[in-house]
């Protein structure tokens, strides 16, 4: 390489202000390695570029020095270990706190699930209660009301007992003469097929008189008004009831004269 | 007391304080002059020295020997910082340039700057270089141009600029007695 022609081209002083790019650069000290004298050369135009500075310095105002000194010795022992360590410390902790909000993320997510699912269970279960509920209180109100009728002095008590036809049929009327109303219980009637149906009657003056149908059920069975009866009788007549009663068909039968 | 340079970077990368506050009293006002004469404000150069003797302590062990001398490498350090900071406020008061106030204060203050720059202005060493040459070293090496800049900003070819500074730098060499 021709040194001169090397120098004579300016690329140390565009070195020297920092202009080159980086392969340019990366050039110029691959030379500058192996060559002595461009050594020197660059030496001197670093020299000569310093010199000039100086001819050219313009002195800060004196309390600048004492600013600059304090930041310096504070910034470099925080630069140094704690930056590093802060940025470790950092880097750690979110790490722990991220597999921490994970795991909790997963844990609420599960337990999210089986408390909507109970609560489902739970709503389905409150729901049947609530009907049960329901019918229980409809059932204690018809009971109550049984009741009321059964221990009120006004309704008389009369036991219907089992004819020739049907020896272990039994039935109960509650009859008050003063309101006239009639209830009937069933303790024991036989099974009617499905065309057929019980029929109750009061016997007034020797004459049957229709106080309605009634199927086989349980409690109280209210039945039709009357303000006289000398006796009461229960028939099997044909589904929808007869004007008159079957007599061969009587089941029960009891007077209201004790 | 006078130190040898190697033994300044030694010490300044061992964390000395008293060596960073030789350096400061050393270079800073070599290295104030290349800032004032970029930002032309005060205020401003203040803060770009700050800025520039903190990295030059936090940065001490990028600094590579073989590549250059301490001074050179501080010197485009600073530079640089001082050309970023005239960019960012020039974006600045670009977008202030409404407010009448801030207005009337900047042409204030741009006075007292030219004042100030006639008084550090003037370089006896660059009268011996011929106009054209002294042009070059001025825009380059005192107002943070670069090579392509003055180019452009005077319509010289680059290839001339170099050139120019080529025989601006030997002949500056004998007059500031470098060996």
């Amino acid at each position: 390489m021709n040194v001169e022609a090397y120098i004579a081209t300016g690329i140390l002083e565009a070195y020297v202000l920092g202009e080159l790019t980086v392969r340019e650069r990366e050039q110029v000290e691959q030379q500058l390695e192996n060559n002595s004298a461009l050594r020197d050369e660059l030496t001197r135009i670093e020299k000569t570029v310093e010199q000039l500075a100086f001819e050219a310095a313009v002195k800060p105002k004196p309390d600048l020095k004492n600013k600059i000194l304090t930041s310096a010795n504070t910034k470099r022992i925080s630069q140094t270990s704690k930056a590093v360590t802060l940025w470790q410390w950092l880097a750690a902790a979110s790490v722990i706190l991220a597999c921490g909000f994970a795991y909790l993320a997963y844990n609420y997510y599960t337990r999210w699930n089986s408390t909507s699912r109970q609560l489902a269970e739970l709503e389905s279960r409150h729901q049947q209660i609530a009907q049960n509920l329901n019918t229980v209180n409809l059932e204690l109100s018809k009971i109550q009301h049984e009741v009321e009728v059964i221990d009120n002095p006004a309704f008389a008590r009369i036991v219907l007992a089992g004819t020739a036809s049907a020896p272990n049929a039994q039935a109960t009327v509650y009859w008050s003469s003063a309101s006239q109303e009639v209830y009937l219980r069933i303790q024991n009637l036989k099974t009617l097929t499905a065309e057929n149906q019980f029929q109750l009657w009061a016997l007034i003056d020797g004459k049957p008189v229709d106080l309605g149908i009634f199927d086989t059920k349980n409690g109280l069975i209210k039945m039709k008004p009357t303000s006289h009866a000398d006796a009461f009788a229960v028939t099997i007549e044909a589904r929808g009831g007869s004007p008159v009663p079957s007599l061969q068909t009587l089941q029960v039968m009891g007077s209201t004269k004790g | 007391m006078i130190r040898q340079e190697s033994d300044l970077i030694k010490q300044l990368r061992a964390g000395d304080k008293s060596a960073f506050s030789y350096l400061y009293d050393h270079y800073s006002a070599a290295l104030y002059g290349i800032i004032f004469r970029i930002v032309k404000r005060e205020e401003w150069a203040e803060e770009v020295l700050q800025d520039a003797f903190l990295k030059i302590w936090d940065r001490i062990d990028a600094y590579d020997e073989s590549k250059g001398r301490l001074f050179t490498w501080m010197m485009n350090l600073t530079r640089n910082l001082a050309i970023d900071k005239t960019r960012s406020k020039e974006i600045t008061r670009a977008k202030k340039t409404d407010d009448l106030h801030e207005f009337v204060n900047t042409i204030d203050k741009q006075e007292q700057t030219e004042m100030a720059i006639e008084q550090i202005g003037l370089l006896p060493v660059l009268e011996a270089l011929p106009p054209e040459q002294k042009l070059i070293v001025e825009q380059l090496y005192l107002n943070g141009y670069t090579q392509s800049e003055v180019a452009d900003e005077f319509g010289i070819p680059l290839g001339t600029v170099k050139t120019r500074l080529r025989l601006a730098m030997i002949t500056l060499r004998t007059i500031l007695k470098v060996e």
